[in-house]
C-alpha cells in the first residue's frame, strides 16, 4: 500500500489556507471567537494576548467579557490576523423633565431608562449616533467616538439652527391670523405684515414640570405694536391653550412670558422653576413685528 | 393696574418701605394673592435667580407653584361669580316686584 499523500495540502475545507488570529484584549478577560455559529474554545487572556490557530477564512466574531461587561467585534480574516478588542463604555447623563420615558437608540439597540426620575446615566455600549427621545417628542442626538467618553445632555431644542423639532412649531396663537415665515440660514424668519398682533406656538402642548429655564435666541428685526403689554414687542411666552379665538382670548390666556422690545440679537429666558404642568411654548408679537428665531429650548 | 415690587423682584399688592411701583395691564381682573405669587422683572433690569442665572426684563413668571396661584385666581373668580349671580337674583326680584306693582 503506497503513502497517503493530503489531497489538498495542509490547507482548510477545499484547500483553503488556514490562518492565525491574535487577539489583544484587557488582562483577564474571557476570548471567545465563533464563526457561523460554532465556537472556538474560549480562552483567557492572561497576559493580555491570545492566539486562535488554524481558523478558516471568513467573517469571524471575537467576544470578551468578564463578568460584568462584554464587547464584540466582527474580523474578516482571510490571512494572519491582528485584532484589538477592549470593553466599551460611554456614557450620556441625561437629565430631562421628571414623569417622561427617555430612550436611546443607535438603530440597531435601543435602551430605555428604568424609571421616569429626569435623570439617567446611560451607558452605551459602542460608538455611534445615539438619538436620545423623550416620550413628549423631543429628541436630541449625541455622536459617540470612543470607548470613555462622557456627554451631557440637559437642554430639548424646540427650534434648533432655525429648525423645529418633531413636536412641530406652526400653529397661529390666534386662530385667524398666520404668521408668514422663511427659513433663512441657520434661523427662521416670522414677519407680520397686516398690522395685526399675532404668534406662533408649538403644535403641542409640553411639560414644563422640571424644567428650570425655557431660553430663546432671535434677532428682533422690527418692533412690532400692540396695545396690549404681552404683544407690544417680542414676547417668548406659555400658554395653556392655542388657535385662540380672538385677541382677548390669547392676551388673557398668555400666562408667563418674557418680552423684547429692543432690536438685535436677543436672548429671551423664563423662569420655570415654579411652572408645572402643559404648556404651549411660543412667541407672540405685535403688529408689523418681524423678526428670526435661531434657537428655542427648555432647560433641565 | 399698580404693583409694588420688592429688590427680589416680587410683586406687592400694596406700597411699602423699599417697594418700587410699576405700572402694567398684566395683572388686571387678578386677585391679591395670584398678583404677589409673581415676579415682574421691568425692562431694562435684570434678575440674578440664587444659582446665578440671570433673567432680563421684561419677565412676568411666578416664584411661588403656579397651580396654587391658578387655584387661588379659580377660587377668586368663583367667589365673584356667585357674588354677581346673586347680585343678578336680587335685581331681577326687585324688578319683578316694580312689574307687579305697576300691574
Amino acid at each position: 500500500m503506497g503513502e497517503m499523500i493530503p489531497l489538498y495540502g495542509f490547507g482548510g475545507k477545499n484547500g483553503a489556507a488556514l490562518s492565525n488570529l491574535t487577539v489583544t484584549a484587557p488582562v483577564g478577560a474571557t476570548v471567545t471567537i465563533s464563526k457561523d455559529g460554532k465556537s472556538k474554545p474560549s480562552k483567557v487572556a492572561t497576559t493580555g494576548t491570545v492566539v486562535f490557530k488554524g481558523l478558516e477564512t471568513g467573517t469571524w466574531t471575537i467576544t470578551i467579557s468578564n463578568g460584568t461587561e462584554t464587547a464584540n467585534k466582527t474580523v474578516e480574516i482571510k490571512a494572519d490576523y491582528n485584532a484589538e478588542i477592549t470593553f466599551f463604555s460611554a456614557t450620556i447623563n441625561i437629565t430631562y423633565p421628571a414623569g417622561l420615558t427617555c430612550t436611546a437608540t443607535d438603530g440597531v439597540t435601543t435602551l430605555t431608562a428604568p424609571d421616569t426620575s429626569g435623570t439617567w446615566a446611560c451607558v452605551v455600549p459602542n460608538a455611534g449616533t445615539w438619538t436620545i427621545a423623550l416620550g413628549n417628542g423631543l429628541r436630541e442626538v449625541v455622536t459617540i467616538a470612543a470607548t470613555g467618553e462622557r456627554h451631557t445632555v440637559n437642554k430639548w431644542y424646540i427650534i434648533r439652527s432655525g429648525v423645529p423639532a418633531d413636536i412641530g412649531f406652526s400653529t397661529q396663537i390666534i386662530s385667524n391670523r398666520t404668521v408668514p415665515t422663511t427659513q433663512g440660514d441657520g434661523y427662521i424668519n416670522y414677519k407680520e405684515a397686516n398690522g395685526d398682533a399675532t404668534g406662533v406656538l408649538t403644535d403641542n402642548a409640553i411639560d414644563v414640570t422640571s424644567v428650570n429655564k425655557i431660553v430663546a435666541d432671535i434677532n428682533i428685526v422690527t418692533v412690532g405694536t400692540s396695545s396690549n403689554t404681552r404683544f407690544n414687542g417680542t414676547s417668548l411666552v406659555l400658554t395653556p391653550g392655542k388657535a385662540y379665538s380672538s385677541y382677548s382670548a390669547a392676551v388673557a390666556d398668555i400666562t408667563h412670558y418674557n418680552l423684547s422690545r429692543t432690536k438685535g440679537r436677543n436672548n429671551l429666558s423664563i423662569d420655570a422653576t415654579s411652572i408645572t404642568g402643559n404648556w404651549y411654548v411660543g412667541f407672540a408679537i405685535g403688529g408689523k413685528g418681524n423678526f428670526n428665531v435661531y434657537d428655542l429650548w427648555l432647560e433641565v | 393696574m399698580t404693583i409694588y415690587i420688592d429688590t427680589d423682584y416680587k410683586c406687592h399688592t400694596a406700597p411699602g418701605d423699599g417697594l418700587t411701583a410699576v405700572e402694567t395691564d398684566y395683572f388686571d381682573g387678578k386677585c391679591a394673592a395670584y398678583v404677589e405669587g409673581y415676579r415682574f422683572v421691568p425692562a431694562g433690569e435684570a434678575w440674578t435667580r440664587p444659582d446665578g442665572v440671570v433673567f432680563a426684563g421684561e419677565m412676568v413668571c411666578p416664584w411661588k407653584p403656579w397651580r396654587e396661584l391658578d387655584n387661588a385666581q379659580r377660587a377668586y373668580e368663583q367667589e365673584r361669580l356667585e357674588i354677581l349671580t346673586a347680585q343678578n337674583e336680587e335685581y331681577e326680584k326687585a324688578l319683578s316686584e316694580i312689574e307687579e306693582a305697576l300691574k
